[in-house]
């Protein structure tokens, strides 16, 4: 149960995706302008992280091993995020009409997040187990979500300041994300090892 | 690698492609959502600029209110005249005439005229500047002349010249995105049914003495347009004149008022 907890802590605060890793900037720039979206957003790759997991490890332990198909891997963990997006955003459109409008083209663009596919290489560099794995996904996405609405929150108030112009955009927010994992990175004595 | 690792992969990867094709065939069955043909031809039609004129996200989320919930044709102000006709017969309703609409900047102030009571040297936009009392300007109720309006136009078709936003006539579509940007209110959106409209280019309800000593360009509400207007074509309220654009009815009437217009001591009666 430890064990668990201490995977959930490191995937979303010490090696925070966005901020230890700096995977999934695309997503983390382009959606980070208002904290509706940046919530909206958040839950649905959350969602998607998760589910990555676990279907990742089931077909990496019971389909890749045991055939030796190892190098295989690349190709059978995109198949498996790009048919999850689709599912998902089948699901969302039939189940919440309204969460579907209001996600609109970012629903489909999880699918690209390097984020999901560097969760699902990592998950089997580490060997996790199949519950750790499920964890691991559920703490990455929680972690995701953490850092793009905490940013959203940064650049709603940034909207007053007086930024010097050539910062201006994409600029600024670099160097806050710089910031953000900075401080993040007092959380690295919270886990040893 | 043998053969038999190559015919193993292919079968496998061929494999799980096809069960995930299936599963996605299966939901795509069971969360079928069924969505009707016109709304995407009338998206087709809109003109995607995304304005938000019409009171609605995007022109797509527009389509989807018309077919769904019979919202009026007429509130997209962007498409031409053709375009409306075929958005009309693609819902199956009569073609009403639509008139276009214009933004009015009711201000008449250029660079010269715009009286300074400080030196502002904050954020260069007019929301900003509104904020500390009026960006070092004497007037609270004219242009400050940083152009959030300019920066919003998504048809290119406002200006700065000379410190005052000039509107392109062939280009605004009347959409509105200018009269929101604008922290005064000093946009106005007006219907166009002639070839011009006659307007008054003051939007200060400072009384005479106050106007006449802080600009030259101001409304001072001395009245004469009204006086010699007995059809009402301008109302003298809060210091302030008002054109009624209802009763610019015809090209004869526009004659009429350009015969007005001319009497105005300050010529802040201005025609686009």
């Amino acid at each position: 149960m430890i064990d668990l907890i201490i995977i959930f802590i490191a995937a979303s605060i010490t090696s925070n995706f966005v901020l230890a890793y700096f995977l999934g900037i695309c997503p983390f720039i382009g959606v980070s302008n208002k904290i509706e979206s940046a919530v909206g957003l958040g839950v649905a790759t959350t969602f998607v992280m998760a589910m990555a997991a676990t279907v990742t490890w089931i077909v990496y332990h019971q389909i890749l091993v045991p055939f030796n198909l190892i190098f295989l891997q690349y190709a059978a963990f995109i198949m498996v995020i790009a048919c999850l997006v689709q599912f998902v955003e089948m699901v969302i459109k039939k189940i919440s009409p309204a969460l579907y409008k209001a996600l609109g083209i970012f629903l489909p663009l999880i699918t690209t997040n390097c984020a999901v596919l560097g969760l699902t290489l990592f998950m089997v560099l580490r060997n996790y187990k199949f519950v750790e794995a499920v964890v691991f996904g559920l703490g990455a996405g929680v972690g995701f979500s953490l850092a793009l609405v905490l940013m959203a929150g940064i650049r709603e108030e940034l909207e007053y300041a007086n930024i010097p112009e050539p910062l201006k955009g994409t600029g600024i927010t670099l160097i806050l994300a710089g910031m953000l994992a900075l401080a993040f990175m007092g959380f690295g004595g919270l886990i040893s090892g | 690698m043998n053969n038999n690792t190559m015919l193993i992969s292919i079968g496998s990867m061929a494999g799980m492609a096809i069960l995930f094709s299936a599963v996605l065939a299966v939901a795509d069955k069971k969360f079928k959502v069924y969505v009707d043909p016109k709304i995407d031809e009338l998206t087709h039609l809109l003109p995607g600029v995304n304005c938000g004129a019409c009171g609605f996200l995007s022109c797509s989320d527009y389509a989807v209110h018309i077919v769904e919930q019979g919202v009026e044709l007429t509130r997209c102000k962007v498409v031409d005249d053709e375009t409306r006709e075929k958005m009309f017969k693609a819902v199956g309703k009569a073609v009403e005439e639509v008139f276009p609409h214009i933004a009015l900047v009711r201000c008449a102030a250029e660079n010269e005229h715009k009286e300074p009571r400080a030196d502002y040297k904050g954020i260069k936009t007019c929301g900003a500047a509104n904020l500390v009392n009026g960006g070092g300007m004497k007037c609270t109720f004219g242009c400050m002349g940083f152009g959030d309006c300019v920066s919003v136009c998504p048809f290119d078709a406002i200006h700065m010249e000379n410190g005052l936003p000039r509107v392109d006539a062939a280009k605004c579509t009347g959409c509105g995105a200018c009269r929101k940007a604008c922290p005064r209110n000093i946009i106005e959106i007006a219907v166009k049914k002639n070839s011009k409209i006659i307007y008054v280019a003051c939007s200060s309800n400072d009384d005479i003495l106050r106007t006449k000593e802080i600009c030259k360009v101001g409304c001072i509400a001395c009245g004469i347009c009204e006086k010699l207007s007995p059809e009402k074509f301008f109302k003298v309220e809060n210091n302030l004149s008002k054109a009624d654009y209802s009763k610019q009815k015809d090209d004869e009437t526009i004659g009429k008022i350009a015969q007005i217009q001319v009497k105005c001591p300050t010529k802040v009666i201005k025609e686009i």
